[in-house]
């Protein structure tokens, strides 16, 4: 028996195993909280645009951030770069920036909530990588910041 | 006006998307392409040696050369004047700008001299105890160096070896195969064709004859096989010859060469150097 094939193979395959196991069982959860989160937060509302709307009373602005660095599993990785010898939707990555972008604005929510704020406007979305540099088989991981200006009024009181 | 926030319906972006199948389909059609590649390297090894960068081989090389290498203490002095020499012949050579060959000396009675990947070239004590000049050494030398240089070790290693560098460039070192073929069922196979002897034969005397102005270590060196050869009887035992051209027609081939080059096939013998004197 050749111990040395078995391990060579092993040392692929394991992380792979892992990575798939874990990555899809924490999405799983990760987005069973966010739509929960959703929920909750549904009625503070978040608007890109940068004016508020003309004849309503406004007070208390501040700004809210909300960031979240999230990192894709080892399996992901792997799977994109197969997907980038052949080209096409890179699927495997999509979760991830889904699941960053939700839940960076979930917590600018959560923080105008804190705040008693009614709703956010000028939200703006900012996405940078994290150890994403040029080198081969790093499991990337990117952050996703959201931000925008908290009000208090009554007209879009909840 | 009154705005509301309805849940918009899930899984636009990304709904659907099993990642594992991705994976399956990703994955064989990688498995169909590179199974396709790697046929094609085995079935047209020997061609492609020549176009394999010398410094993919050379990545190989830590195996083989462990295999080759005796128990016996190293003799650096040994070395480093073979080293010299193959050095001095290899610029007479024309090898490719990343190439340079390494000798090795084996303490070992065998009388061999033998090129294996990356370059490495090892002389046998054997061997260098029956020569009796520089210029029948330079001979041995140069016939291994142009195996390097034409990439007939890589070649006749063949596909084995191909499919190693291939998968290990592939799948990093991780996936290198070369280990997983154990290293006997490799060397086995290391042995050129006639052709490619004859070839080296020629290479080697045009760079001897550079050197030394005459081509009389050739005619040194295959004195010695001769020798050898009458002991062994008709049997041919030797390693070094199994696979070689018959030594007289080998000799005359340089001859005709010689002939049609002007060089002269006699001359002034450079003695052995110090260091190199076994005896």
């Amino acid at each position: 028996m050749n111990y040395e094939f078995l391990f060579n193979i092993g040392i692929i395959v394991v992380p792979l195993l892992l990575g798939f196991v874990f990555g899809q069982w924490n999405e799983k959860r990760h987005y069973k909280s966010i739509l929960h989160r959703e929920a909750e937060l549904r009625t503070l509302m978040a608007f890109s645009s940068r004016h508020i709307p003309k004849g309503i009373e406004v007070s208390d602005p501040h700004v809210v951030i909300g960031s979240a660095v999230i990192s894709v599993d080892y399996f992901k990785t792997f799977l994109a770069s197969l997907r980038g010898i052949f080209g096409g939707t890179m699927s495997s990555y999509e979760t991830l920036l889904e699941r960053s972008r939700r839940e960076a604005v979930l917590r600018m929510k959560q923080s105008a909530r804190e705040l008693g704020a009614d709703v956010v406007f000028n939200v703006r979305l900012e996405t940078c990588p994290v150890f994403a540099s040029g080198k081969q088989n790093v499991t990337r991981s990117i952050e996703v910041m959201a931000y925008g200006t908290a009000i208090k009024t009554p007209a879009f009181r909840g | 006006m009154k705005y509301a926030n309805p849940k918009p319906p899930e899984g636009i972006n990304t709904g659907g998307y099993r990642p594992g199948r991705e994976f399956f389909v990703l994955g064989a059609s990688l498995a169909v392409i590179a199974g396709l590649a790697l046929a094609v390297v085995f079935q047209f090894g020997e061609w492609v040696a020549p176009y394999v960068p010398f410094s993919w081989e050379k990545r190989l090389e830590g195996s083989f050369v462990e295999n080759f290498q005796n128990d016996k203490a190293p003799n650096p002095s040994v070395e480093a004047a073979l080293q010299r020499l193959a050095d001095r012949l290899s610029g007479a050579m024309d090898l490719g700008d990343d190439m340079r060959v390494t000798v090795h000396f084996v303490d070992d009675k065998t009388v061999n001299a033998l090129a294996t990947i990356g370059g490495n070239i090892f002389v046998y004590r054997g061997l260098l105890a029956r020569l009796e000049n520089e210029n029948a050494l330079a001979m041995v030398l140069a016939h291994e160096i142009a195996h390097v240089k034409h990439r007939d070790v890589l070649a006749a290693l063949g596909s084995g070896v191909l499919v190693s560098v291939a998968s290990s460039f592939v799948l990093g070192d991780a996936g290198r195969v070369g280990d997983l073929l154990g290293h006997e069922t490799v060397f086995t196979m290391l042995h050129f064709s006639r052709a490619k002897e004859k070839r080296a034969d020629l290479d080697a005397m045009r760079a001897v004859v550079q050197e030394y102005g005459h081509g009389g270590g050739a005619v040194d060196l295959f004195k010695v096989f001769n020798v050898m050869e009458r002991e062994a009887g008709v049997k041919r035992k030797t390693d070094l010859f199994t696979s070689h051209p018959l030594t007289p027609n080998r000799l005359k081939a340089l001859r005709v060469l010689a002939e049609s080059q002007g060089w002269l096939m006699d001359g002034p013998r450079r003695p052995m150097p110090k260091d190199l004197k076994l005896n």
